[in-house]
């Protein structure tokens, strides 16, 4: 791989539409957790479609940076679907979704202190030993910052990221919604992770939410709008920075937009990783050389 | 311990009713749950409208998961009655 990649989140829904614009889609990736019970059938179809198009597996349940250890039957099955669909990468969150038997339903921030960076790090080595191969690492979005906390967030990714040796899956939504909810700047955020460890990026959409007594807006990160400027611009700051190929995933969970505005967006996407690319001094002596 | 801090973020992400008695006492709540004075203390700052905003959005995931699990189940049944697969 050696140029950016720009692709689309599979959804059933999508189906008809992905495989009628595949030569405009680089790479997909599959929810894990959809597949963890699926048929043999299925599970075929799922490894031809990944010798169409480079597919990655994104896992959302496992509750890697929790405290407690990962459970093993979990990994298990979805090292099972790795091995029969056999992608070219795998990814989970930074995130607990479950204390005990008590699940929460959803990603939920960990306090961010040096426990959580080092039973992170236990849980993506137990997996890795599972599976094969440590996964992509990415950054949620949250509405709650975890109490307990001693490291901001960049810091607290960059040590789960160096005490594991696991690349990130930078999301860029994540990182804005953040941003906006908590007053910090983006900018200095990619300035304090190693950028050289990101292997894949999220974009998508959001929309503003009011707390229950109205006296405060969030930006939720829902993945059912269009993704909106300020991520595009980020997203073009990220490949003026970063010297490694890139790879783009548009992620979108419902009210599902003709194929025409999904493609529209991928369209944007290569435009500000182009435009990234044309202020990135290393690209930029590439391109000297090449001249 | 940082499973117990867990622990009460998920049961007050869950548990309306804990979340009320949180609000109303949160050190006390903290303690119940085996926290340090430092964790008590930490959890204790939470904005209220953070973690009341936190535990509706992840009301509404485990609602809409509910609804997907539902609608799944139905198709695997449809399927079963009419051998289709």
């Amino acid at each position: 791989m050696n140029k950016d990649r720009v692709g689309l989140g599979w959804r059933p829904e999508l189906a008809a539409g992905i495989f009628s614009a595949l030569d405009k889609i680089d790479i997909l990736e599959v929810v894990g957790d959809n597949y963890l019970e699926a048929s043999r059938k299925q599970r075929l179809a799922l490894k031809l479609l990944s010798r169409e198009v480079p597919l990655h597996i994104h896992s959302i349940d496992l509750g890697m940076a929790g405290s407690a250890e990962v459970s093993t039957k979990r990994v298990d099955r979805l090292a099972r679907l790795i091995n029969d669909v056999e992608p070219e990468a795998w990814s989970e969150h930074l995130a607990f979704v479950r204390a005990g038997e008590l699940e929460i339903g959803h990603l939920a921030a960990a306090p961010r202190n040096e426990l959580s960076v080092a039973g992170s790090a236990r849980n993506l080595k137990k997996a890795a030993q599972i599976i094969g191969s440590l996964p992509l690492m990415e950054n949620i979005a949250t509405l709650l910052q975890p109490p307990c906390s001693t490291l901001s967030e960049q810091r607290w990714i960059s040590d789960i990221a160096a005490a594991s040796d696991c690349g990130i899956l930078l999301d860029l939504h994540n990182l804005y919604a953040n941003a906006i909810n908590f007053s910090f700047d983006p900018l200095q955020f990619l300035a304090e992770i190693p950028l050289e460890r990101v292997g894949c990026i999220h974009i998508a959409g959001g929309r503003w939410i009011d707390s229950p007594d109205g006296s405060k807006q969030y930006l939720l990160d829902d993945h059912l709008h269009e993704v909106t400027d300020p991520i595009y611009e980020l997203l073009a700051e990220v490949a003026a920075r970063a010297t490694q190929p890139l790879t783009v995933i548009l992620e979108r969970d419902g009210a599902y937009p003709p194929m025409d505005v999904l493609l529209h967006e991928l369209e944007r996407t290569r435009v500000a990783l182009t435009a990234g690319r044309r202020r990135n001094p290393t690209m930029q002596q590439a391109l000297a050389h090449a001249g | 311990m940082q499973a117990d801090v867990e622990r009460l973020l998920a049961q007050l992400f869950v548990d309306g009713e804990l979340r009320e008695r949180f609000l109303l006492n949160p050190t006390q709540i903290a303690v119940e749950f085996g926290l340090s004075p430092a964790e008590c203390e930490a959890v204790a700052k939470m904005p209220t409208q953070d973690l009341l905003a936190a535990s509706r959005s992840y009301e509404r995931k485990r609602q809409g998961k509910q609804r997907s699990g539902r609608l799944a189940g139905l198709k695997r049944w449809t399927r079963r009655l009419f051998h289709t697969n």
